[in-house]
């Protein structure tokens, strides 16, 4: 059974190496993310209203909304914990960490496996697709046209910059290089259905997303849409000042690697980070509340 | 050039979203939550398409601009900036599916044009056209005042929404 959106809120953790991550991210494009904890703390900053009953109200509509499932919220928040969870092996216990204290990444070497190219390109590629899906579940297609609905996405700020700069950071740049948007579309065109099949965040995902769990209609779409979104993608980390440098240089203050391991630690960082699912769960909540307070 | 490409994966998305969403419901956990059951009944499927909504957004001008950051059935929402900092988030909601949102209409004393104004809270000032959509502004930061709320209202086009059935 999954939980209601005010405990995912409310449980979410300030500290640990999800957090700690995503703020290595915000050092690099500055102001964009705050941790926001707490489902009435996140109706007071996103509606700016203070006066309990004013909160209660939005806090009850809100819920109302995201427990009608036909709204998409839960299938949105479904995405997201699905494609985090296949990576979880490392477990959080062995995992919990304070500010301040950094990983030993050498013991846990014997417990990753880095994947080759194909396979974190199909990842990259599953992600980038999960990501836009969720926005649509969340927030339909706002607008009149695909301008207005351009414009929404290219307006991502907050929590869902800071997802996608994961995604393009730690699935893209960090396993694949700087030539990573090249890569994935190259990986990406070489594909057949039993690379999709095999794919394990295909499997954990697949229900949720385009191609109602076919692996030949997943692999059409990821073709297509990885294709056109190529030049988003490599963009977006020259946009956002974004280098592998800059993220090694901010990462080895809480994680102890070495250059010649990068495939170790992308592996290492999917399966002792739930990104997707920390900053969806933000995203989720944002765009619930504002809903709720334009409704009540 | 890259603007175009990243339009081409939205439609692509978007479309093939429309046709899953359109599709069976899936066998995912519901949430059972302590909610308190709803004070009104939810009508909404019946309510007005988020589509229809945008049309009476009004047009930003100068220094400002809209963007739409919502859309769901009954329901559109846009985000107005000035300059690169948004100020303040615009709302039109169907009260089919909330009615209780009226009733902060019905001790209200002012008016614009013919109809109700009331706050929603000390952030939001909302009107109520034909007894059944909620238009709303809201502000971003206390900087944007009651009566930049109350002016932005007012560019609405109230009349077509009026007509929306």
């Amino acid at each position: 059974m999954s939980k209601a959106i005010d405990e995912l809120i409310d449980g979410l953790p300030t500290e640990g190496l999800t957090v700690r991550a995503l703020n290595l991210l915000d050092h690099i494009t500055p102001g964009e993310w705050q941790n926001t904890v707490g489902f009435d703390n996140m109706i007071q900053q996103v509606t700016g209203e203070q006066d309990p009953d004013m909160v209660g109200r939005i806090r009850a509509h809100a819920l109302e909304l995201y427990n009608d499932d036909s709204q998409g919220y839960q299938r949105a928040v479904s995405i997201y914990q699905k494609v985090d969870d296949v990576d979880a092996a490392l477990g959080a216990a062995a995992l919990a960490h304070k500010i301040g204290e950094k990983i030993n990444f050498l013991s846990f070497l014997d417990r990753v496996t880095p994947r080759q190219d194909k396979a974190q390109a199909i990842d990259l590629a599953l992600k980038l697709i999960a990501e836009s899906v969720s926005f649509c579940y969340i927030n339909g297609l706002p607008g009149d046209g695909i301008g207005d609905f351009v414009s929404a996405v290219e307006a991502y700020e907050k929590e869902n910059l800071i997802r996608m700069s994961a995604i393009i950071t730690f699935n893209g740049l960090i396993p694949l290089g700087p030539e990573f948007a090249t890569k994935l579309v190259t990986e990406v065109q070489n594909l057949d259905v039993s690379d999709i099949e095999n794919n394990r965040l295909f499997q954990a995902a697949k229900d949720l997303l385009p191609g109602n769990g076919v692996a030949g209609d997943a692999l059409a779409f990821i073709n297509n849409g990885i294709g056109s979104l190529e030049s988003y993608v490599g963009g977006f980390a020259d946009k956002h000042g974004v280098t592998l440098d800059g993220v090694l240089g901010e990462m080895k203050g809480f994680v102890d690697f070495t250059e010649d391991k990068l495939d170790y630690l992308a592996a290492f960082l999917d399966m002792s980070t739930n990104y997707m699912t920390h900053t969806g769960v933000q995203s989720v909540g944002r765009s619930l509340i504002s809903r709720a307070v334009g409704e009540i | 050039m890259k603007k175009i490409l990243f339009i081409v994966a939205l439609i692509l998305v978007g479309w093939v979203l429309y046709r899953t969403l359109g599709e069976k419901p899936k066998e995912e956990a519901k949430t059972e939550t302590a909610v308190p059951a709803a004070a009104h009944p939810v009508h909404r499927d019946e309510s007005t398409a988020g589509a229809k909504l945008n049309s009476v957004f009004p047009a930003a001008e100068g220094e400002y601009k809209l963007t739409f950051t919502q859309e769901k059935q009954g329901f559109a929402e846009a985000a107005l900036a000035k300059g690169a900092a948004k100020v303040a988030t615009l709302t039109v909601s169907d009260t089919e599916a909330t009615p209780s949102a009226r009733d902060k209409f019905k001790t209200s004393t002012k008016k614009l044009g013919n109809y109700p104004v009331a706050a929603n809270g000390s952030m939001g000032t909302a009107l109520l056209v034909a007894n059944r959509y909620q238009v709303q502004v809201r502000s971003l930061a206390p900087a944007f005042t009651a009566e930049e709320r109350t002016a932005w209202l007012e560019k609405f086009n109230l009349a077509k929404l009026a007509e929306i059935k």
